[in-house]
């Protein structure tokens, strides 16, 4: 497990990180959500072990990142935003170096390099140079590399960058199929990647951490305004005017929609009102029919700038 | 230590630094002991060795500039310091890769004493002196340019400044006789390259000459790890 605890980091007067924790089991796949400049990769550095946090402590499966650095290493897969390859190194070359360095014996390194080739899918490129190779390959082998030794814990930092649409729901299923054995940790700009692939969702904003849910339950909490989604048959005027008689409703917008006789009208409800109930209740008496109603919940990117604008007042 | 030794002399011959460098020191090499030993019929391997000395300092720093500069240019020092690797293993790697690309060029002047040696003129322990202050030297060399380099991640500045602080070092012999102060004198002699240097070209196996390269070596490969760790904070 990864236990990070009230960590922070500073540059003199400058504090990107502010005070930080929290637990990741195996089996979790952790969102990491934040604006340019929230600490994202600050705190993803720090997690690998590219630079120590200036207070507090990390540790993954009872290895603290100060007391044993090396045993702490040995259990994690950094794959940051720029791959760190060396151009004039085969692909086979780059990941016999981190077989070596994670103690991998001669005997299994061949073995253990085509299995995280044949995860990322660079088999049938592994003896290229790395220089001749697209961006998108370059993140492969950069995943790759990450995955050299079976980590406990994998950090990732925007993946999927470069890749064309077919190798970005490869990535997505192989990450998904990752985290059902290791703790991931993977940070994205796109947040339908991170809606679809974490399991839980950390926030950051200025240092912070804005919020840290299960991502059902985040991608599940009702926005400030809410929109509840109808779509009735019926005469409008009648429907509109039965609507306008309800309380808790700040507005309706009416939409065409596909069935015959029907529209869709979108009501923005007041904070906390709910009006399905009384729709249920006065429709059916004018012989009005419902066809479908939903609570439109809001998307991550609604849930994003909604924590982030609370959390700059 | 062994994977970054290793990655580190592949990677020499990988690019064209380590055939450029094994290039100029064997051409160089092979022209001093021609125009200063065999044409000019003088046995005595000394006189090589003395201008290798001049030699080594203007090229060692080919092989050190890229060291750490490159690393930070390609970002490649995020894979090395997340990687379970100590910042030791490190620096040791790298020092030792270098020091063997020297190596190399070194044993192919073992020819030298020996075609010195089957013309009539065998110095056994003043060779031995030599080889031993000129391996000396180069790790001194070496670790300064390992500790520049692990300042800059331009491999040109890296160059430069190593070659300017040896020059500073070299040039000590120069001023030492125009300060009229004594103490000041006496402290630019201890820190003299060319005297700490000179006796093992007579084949002396002096204890402050091996002392004084060998605690100058420790301290620049120490001050490297140290400068590599605080700019990780």
């Amino acid at each position: 497990m990864l236990i990070v605890d009230h960590i922070s980091k500073n540059y003199g007067y400058l504090m990107p990180i502010r005070d930080i924790s929290f637990n990741l089991e195996r089996g979790e796949v952790m969102g990491f959500l934040g604006a340019n400049g929230a600490g994202k990769s600050t705190t993803l550095n720090m997690l690998a072990g590219y630079f120590p946090p200036s207070s507090g402590s990390i540790s993954f499966d009872g290895f603290d990142i100060f007391k044993a650095q090396l045993l702490y290493k040995q259990g994690i897969g950094y794959l940051p935003e720029i791959p760190p390859l060396y151009p004039d190194m085969r692909i086979s070359e780059q990941l016999t170096l981190v077989c070596s360095v994670k103690g991998i014996s001669r005997r299994n390194r061949k073995e253990e390099i085509n299995r995280v080739c044949r995860m990322s899918q660079i088999v049938d490129v592994k003896n290229r140079l790395i220089k001749t190779m697209s961006k998108g390959y370059k993140q492969r082998i950069g995943l790759a590399q990450a995955l050299i030794g079976r980590p406990g814990l994998l950090i990732l930092d925007e993946p999927t960058a470069g890749l064309d649409p077919q190798q970005i729901i490869d990535i997505r299923e192989l990450i998904t199929d990752l985290g059902k054995e290791h703790a991931v940790i993977i940070s994205s700009h796109i947040l339908s990647e991170i809606a679809s692939i974490s399991t839980r969702i950390l926030v950051l904003n200025k240092g912070y951490i804005i919020a840290d849910q299960p991502s059902d339950e985040l991608l599940n909490t009702p926005s400030k305004n809410q929109v509840l989604s109808v779509r009735i048959f019926g005469d409008k005027t009648e429907i509109m005017e039965l609507i306008s008689s309800l309380s808790g409703i700040n507005r309706v917008d009416v939409q065409q929609c596909c069935e015959q006789g029907c529209m869709d009208y979108n009501l923005f409800l007041e904070a906390g009102a709910d009006a399905r109930k009384d729709l249920n209740r006065i429709l059916p008496k004018e012989s009005i029919a419902i066809m479908q109603m939903k609570m439109i919940n809001p998307t991550l990117e609604e849930i994003f700038i909604d924590l982030t604008s609370r959390g700059n007042d | 230590m062994l994977a970054i030794y290793i990655k580190e002399m592949s990677q020499y011959f990988r690019s064209m630094t380590g055939y450029i460098f094994l290039t100029i020191m064997m051409l160089i090499c092979g022209f001093l002991f021609t125009t200063g030993n065999l044409i000019s019929q003088n046995p005595d391997i000394k006189s090589f060795f003395l201008s290798l000395f001049n030699i080594l300092i203007f090229i060692i720093p080919i092989l050190t500039m890229r060291q750490f500069s490159e690393e930070q240019k390609l970002k490649t020092q995020q894979l090395l310091f997340t990687l379970p690797l100590s910042i030791k293993s490190i620096v040791l790697g790298k020092f030792f890769a270098t020091l063997s690309m020297i190596g190399i060029g070194l044993v192919v002047t073992l020819a030298y004493p020996l075609i010195l040696a089957y013309l009539g003129s065998s110095a056994l322990l003043v060779t031995l002196g030599n080889y031993l202050g000129v391996i000396l030297f180069a790790s001194m060399v070496v670790a300064i340019g390992l500790y520049i380099s692990s300042f800059t991640d331009s491999q040109v500045v890296a160059a430069i400044v190593s070659y300017g602080i040896i020059l500073i070092l070299w040039l000590t012999d120069s001023l030492t006789p125009s300060i009229t102060n004594q103490f000041l004198k006496k402290t630019l002699g201890i820190f003299s390259l060319k005297s700490n240097y000179i006796e093992f070209t007579y084949g002396i196996f002096n204890p402050a000459g091996i002392l004084y390269f060998l605690t100058l070596t420790g301290l620049f490969l120490i001050l490297t790890m140290v400068n590599i760790d605080s700019r990780r904070q």
